[in-house]
């Protein structure tokens, strides 16, 4: 088996758990399901595609990441919407993390996405739990502050971008 | 060996920097379109680089690499071990193996974990004999999602890795005719574990039972071993042309990594039956290696060829053999490592020999490397190959007229050129 044929399976898998809530958003989408799908699926190929090509596969979610963007904007307000947008984040975050040379156990991924995932459920928690319906955005800007805020304590250290892996 | 100076700064990823401004613009999106859904969908994107960063290692990002090159023959086998100072940090640790030219890739880099050490192991594919210099992995911590990294501070060296014909290792028991003392040199006192008989002395705890003198031992009431005239077989001078020909920087380079491969195999196989070696790499002007022998020469002269490059200002024929006197002896048996490409080539043969020096031509075939891959190949490529074939054969013809050609296609087998040294031709055809 090539190199090239070995990575299918997997990357099939990965396209299929990021794809799944990113096509259930666009089942629930105000702009048409027909658009929706379409978006849905030319992220998802995208994906694939640039991973597939060893010089762009540290950019593989970034049609995942339009798609996505393009998806909640069109969403209608609801709660099932807005878990089906956490969970396709969630999702996206799992590429990422497998979508690499040496991903490691699937185990350790998992475990590496348990803080944003506890994020997200206490943003929903907030979301539901505040009943006038202005007050979310305001919870919501608090939690960016929060993580702006906690991002330039994490970097108290130097830090720069690293170059892509040249494979 | 110390711990190189490395920064433990955080690295981030292409991705963490997408997944971070895709959930800043979400946040964007979802003020300007008021709807929580892109808020929500930005929490797990904005936190994610939060997380990883908190759960960064900030100690223990130091490491010791263990590694080794086998194989044979083509193929190259590198494995080792790398042993983070922090157990824990060996959780996330991926490795990068860089592999230098020629070499193509047989199996990707195999990671595993085992208790708190990394083990990894590659296999490569050499086409051509070559020497490379390869570089220490490059070790980095890796969060679980893979956004950020952070380089680990190694300790280890780099590895040489030398492929040359199998051959090249057994060259030395041919007997070189030649042994030309230096211009005022008389007989070497330099003296070791064998050669001709020089004086018994006391025996030192190094001595094998075999330089032990056992009767002299007896008389004499104490150890005492045997010291011995270093033997020389005989000088060879290595001589390289390194100068750009008409076959185009490539299939020069690959030529030229082909030599510098002969050139430490053959020198290593006569240092090893301690004769002189001598290396002349040729260039714009000359670069020498004076005759010596030992473990030291093979190290100058393997030092020498891992840095050598394709000229990049030619100079003439000429120049290199009055340029060989300064360092030289006339009448040291040569052997000149060229693809006989074009006319330069074959003056500097002239030249050679007008200057004393009997060259034998070890020549790298350069029509291997134009073979195009099987089952690609078509009629008109096979006919080319048929006229470079004539082409090569004639130029191989004048140039027997300078001296004598040893043809070099199988560049894994060095047999013809032994067979050579062993019984010499002197004519092109393989008269006696």
């Amino acid at each position: 088996m090539t190199p090239r044929a070995g990575r299918i399976a997997p990357l099939a898998g990965g396209a299929l758990v990021a794809g799944l809530p990113l096509f259930a958003l666009a089942l629930l989408g105000a702009g048409g399901v027909g658009l929706g799908l379409v978006v849905a699926v030319a992220g998802v190929a995208g994906a694939v595609a640039l991973s597939l090509v060893g010089r762009t596969r540290s950019l593989s979610v970034l049609p995942l990441l339009l798609a996505l963007a393009g998806l909640t904007a069109t969403a209608p307000i609801g709660v099932v919407a807005e878990v089906v947008a956490g969970a396709s984040s969630l999702t996206l975050l799992f590429w990422v993390a497998r979508d690499r040379d040496d991903p490691g156990p699937l185990a350790r991924s998992v475990v590496g996405l348990a803080l944003p995932a506890l994020a997200f459920g206490l943003a929903l928690f907030t979301s539901i739990g505040i009943p006038a319906g202005e007050q979310f955005v305001g919870a919501a800007v608090v939690l960016v502050v929060i993580a702006v805020g906690a991002i330039g304590w994490a970097l108290a250290r130097p830090t720069q971008v690293a170059e892509p892996s040249p494979s | 060996m110390s711990v190189p100076e490395v920064p433990s700064s955080i690295l981030w990823r292409p991705a963490a920097v997408l997944v971070f401004v895709t959930g800043a613009l979400l946040v964007l999106l979802g003020i300007v379109v008021r709807s929580p859904v892109p808020l929500l969908a930005a929490v797990p994107l904005l936190l994610a680089p939060v997380a990883s960063a908190l759960g960064a290692p900030r100690s223990g990002l130091d490491a010791s690499v263990e590694w080794s090159v086998d194989g044979s023959g083509a193929e190259v086998r590198v494995h080792g071990t790398i042993r983070p100072r922090s157990p824990r940090v060996a959780d996330g640790v991926e490795v990068r193996v860089y592999r230098p030219a020629p070499l193509t890739e047989t199996e990707p880099t195999s990671v595993t974990l085992d208790g708190g050490a990394v083990r990894f192991a590659t296999v490569w594919h050499a086409p051509y004999p070559f020497l490379a210099t390869l570089a220490r992995p490059d070790v980095v911590w890796s969060d679980p999602i893979g956004l950020l990294e952070i380089p680990l501070a190694l300790e280890g060296s780099a590895l040489r890795l030398e492929r040359f014909p199998p051959e090249a290792t057994r060259i030395g028991a041919v007997r070189l005719h030649r042994t030309t003392p230096q211009p005022g040199e008389t007989r070497s006192r330099q003296v070791g574990s064998s050669g001709e008989f020089f004086s018994v002395r006391a025996a030192a705890p190094t001595d094998t039972p075999r330089q032990i003198n056992w009767r002299a031992t007896a008389r004499s009431g104490r150890l005492v071993a045997n010291d011995f005239y270093l033997e020389r077989t005989g000088d060879l001078l290595l001589l390289i042309d390194l100068r750009p020909t008409s076959l185009g920087v490539d299939r020069d380079e690959q030529l030229l990594s082909v030599s510098r491969a002969a050139a430490l195999g053959i020198a290593t196989g006569f240092l090893a039956d301690k004769s002189r070696v001598g290396l002349g790499l040729y260039d714009e002007f000359l670069s020498a290696i004076p005759m010596g022998t030992g473990r030291l020469q093979r190290y100058r002269i393997a030092h020498a060829l891992q840095r050598t490059r394709l000229a990049e200002n030619p100079g003439p024929s000429e120049r290199l053999a009055v340029s060989l006197r300064r360092y030289f002896p006339p009448g040291v048996t040569t052997v000149l490592l060229s693809p006989l490409a074009d006319e330069e080539s074959l003056l500097l043969l002239t030249h050679l020999r007008r200057r004393g020096y009997p060259t034998i031509v070890l020549s790298p075939s350069p029509l291997p490397l134009l073979v195009p891959p099987e089952g690609t190949g078509t009629p008109d490529d096979a006919a080319a190959l048929r006229l470079l074939r004539l082409v090569r054969r004639q130029r191989v013809g004048e140039a027997w007229r300078e001296g004598p050609v040893v043809e070099w296609e199988d560049y894994w087998s060095l047999s013809p050129f032994v067979r050579f040294l062993s019984v010499p031709v002197t004519t092109h055809g393989g008269r006696r």
